[in-house]
């Protein structure tokens, strides 16, 4: 009797858990979308007064060809006459007329002009700048065609703004840039606890789901032709990535089968690649850093720092950010199964641990590349930043751009995408 | 070198700066996908555009949607593992949130 009171008591608390869960999540959500709407309000409204204040200009430019000057006075004066009212009263009875005969359309003009100065703005000051820092016309047209071009096609902030610049510079000056970049391999996932590590480049028009290496290396090769056409030369290295398998553990045991399949997908890039072109050469990740002693140095170090978090300045840093980075983890590993699910938790630990030991050691090497490089990322900003979090890459590490858009691209086309990797 | 600069800084200071910039927008930009176009066009392109999801994104913003926030609690709710709550959102017992 004790027994069935008890656990009576237990599915009451779950219930009253579970009520109060819910209220509070849709008391957080219905908050957070009345401030939402309420933000969209005021800009729409701004936006507005600001249409009716640029009409009102244009009307007070245009002049009457009478004794009222311009049209925005004549038309308050004679509504002023009409009405018998103070010419104070008519301008307002105007403006408010004018306001509700303000269409979308007449918005979105307004803001397509304002949006258009303000970027020539910007532009012009930029030509200034340049002209200060380049000397010649020719070169000051030219670099700021560039920074134009990379800001239209950027997915993301350039990292390390002033260093890209100077390294363009030099490009312009005649010395060779050195890109680089890191590619992944392709990864399927049964969910049900298996992993195959795909060879064929081709994958991705079977399986949408799966990255589109031969379109993310033509746009490449793209980024190589838009330099060669302001007069840069350049070569492009493609590491890939092989180590994430191998190193990580992200993928659940390593298998020879797996290994083989990398090594395979590596030559049938080597080989993509050299079909497009031979300012591009491949290499295996763990072909470069091989016997690297700076490498495995950064690598042991982070892997202590993220295991104990016993450095105070470190834990200031990169502490809550280790944190995310396992919830993460844990939210992808529960979709790919790889794992039983008691022990996802402590999996996904260890995995977060690999991958920032690893990634820090990446950026650590990547620092010790030539000065003229540039990086031209397949990720987002925000995942870039485990490169530095060892402070040896920090110093060194060359900027980075984000100007790849071609998965994105075909995964809208497809309306698929793969789980978000961490 | 420092003279060349100074002709420079003083042709931006007698309105140069404006013809200069003039034949920056005229120039013709990399043919990305195969479409060759100037820097002013291209301005004038992404400002219609930007203008058009600005308005798009606050009219969207305006509206209040349910199904919104249902969504996103049914998301939080499968990452946390407390599917098994979501029935209390199907059962509540407050008459207009049935409607979710």
């Amino acid at each position: 009797m004790k027994l069935i009171s008890q656990s009576q008591n237990q599915i009451n608390q779950s219930d009253i858990d579970g009520r109060k869960w819910i209220v509070d999540n849709l008391s957080f959500e219905t908050k957070r979308l009345l401030r939402q709407s309420e933000t969209s309000n005021q800009e729409l409204e701004r936006l507005k007064k600001e249409t009716l204040d640029s009409k009102i200009k244009v009307l007070k430019r245009t002049n009457s060809n009478d004794n009222y000057d311009d049209v925005f006075n004549r038309t308050v004066c004679i509504t002023a006459d009409k009405l018998g009212i103070s010419l104070i009263d008519a301008e307002k009875i105007v403006r408010e007329e004018i306001k509700k005969a303000i269409k979308e359309k007449d918005i979105e003009e307004y803001l397509s002009m304002d949006l258009k100065s303000q970027e020539e703005r910007r532009l012009k000051t930029l030509l200034s700048r340049n002209l200060e820092k380049v000397l010649t016309l020719e070169k000051a047209l030219t670099f700021t065609s560039i920074l134009f071009e990379i800001d239209q096609i950027k997915t993301d902030k350039v990292w390390n703004t002033s260093k890209f610049e100077k390294i363009l510079f030099a490009g312009l000056n005649g010395e060779k840039l050195n890109l680089i970049t890191m590619l992944c391999s392709i990864n399927k996932f049964d969910n049900e606890g298996g992993y195959t590590a795909i060879d064929d480049l081709f994958a991705y028009l079977k399986d949408s789901k799966l990255k589109p290496i031969p379109l993310i290396l033509k746009e490449m090769l793209t980024i190589i032709q838009f330099i060669t056409f302001y007069g840069i030369d350049s070569s492009l290295t493609i590491y890939v990535a092989d180590t994430d398998y191998t190193e990580t553990g992200r993928y659940g045991n390593v298998t020879k089968e797996n290994v083989q399949n990398i090594q395979k997908y590596i030559q049938n890039i080597k080989a993509f690649a050299a079909s497009l072109s031979n300012k591009i050469s491949v290499l295996a990740f763990s072909e470069v850093i091989k016997g690297n002693t700076l490498y495995n140095e950064v690598k042991q170090r982070i892997f202590k720092n993220v295991s104990s978090f016993k450095n105070v300045d470190f834990e200031r840093e990169w502490g809550k950010k280790f944190e995310d980075a396992v919830e993460k983890i844990v939210e992808s590993q529960q979709k790919k199964k790889l794992f039983p699910k008691k022990d996802i938790r402590q999996k996904s630990l260890e995995i977060t641990k690999n991958i920032w030991a690893c990634n820090a050691a990446e950026g650590a090497f990547i620092g010790t590349l030539e000065p003229n490089t540039i990086f031209v990322s397949t990720e987002n900003r925000v995942r870039d930043q485990n490169y530095i979090i060892d402070s040896t890459g920090r110093e060194n590490f060359p900027p980075v751009i984000y100007v790849l858009n071609e998965t994105e691209k075909w995964y809208q086309i497809t309306g698929k995408g793969p789980t978000k990797q961490v | 070198m420092k003279n060349k600069n100074m002709e420079i800084m003083k042709n931006q200071e007698t309105g140069d700066i404006e013809a200069l910039f003039g034949r920056l927008l005229d120039r013709q930009m990399f043919p990305w996908e195969n479409k060759q176009r100037a820097i002013g066009e291209a301005i004038i392109t992404r400002s219609k555009l930007q203008a058009k999801e600005t308005l798009a994104q606050l009219n969207q913003g305006v509206g209040l949607r349910a199904s919104e926030v249902i969504e996103r609690i049914e998301g939080r709710a499968e990452s946390w593992n407390y599917g098994e709550f979501l029935d209390h959102l199907r059962l509540l017992e407050i008459p207009h949130l049935r409607i979710f």
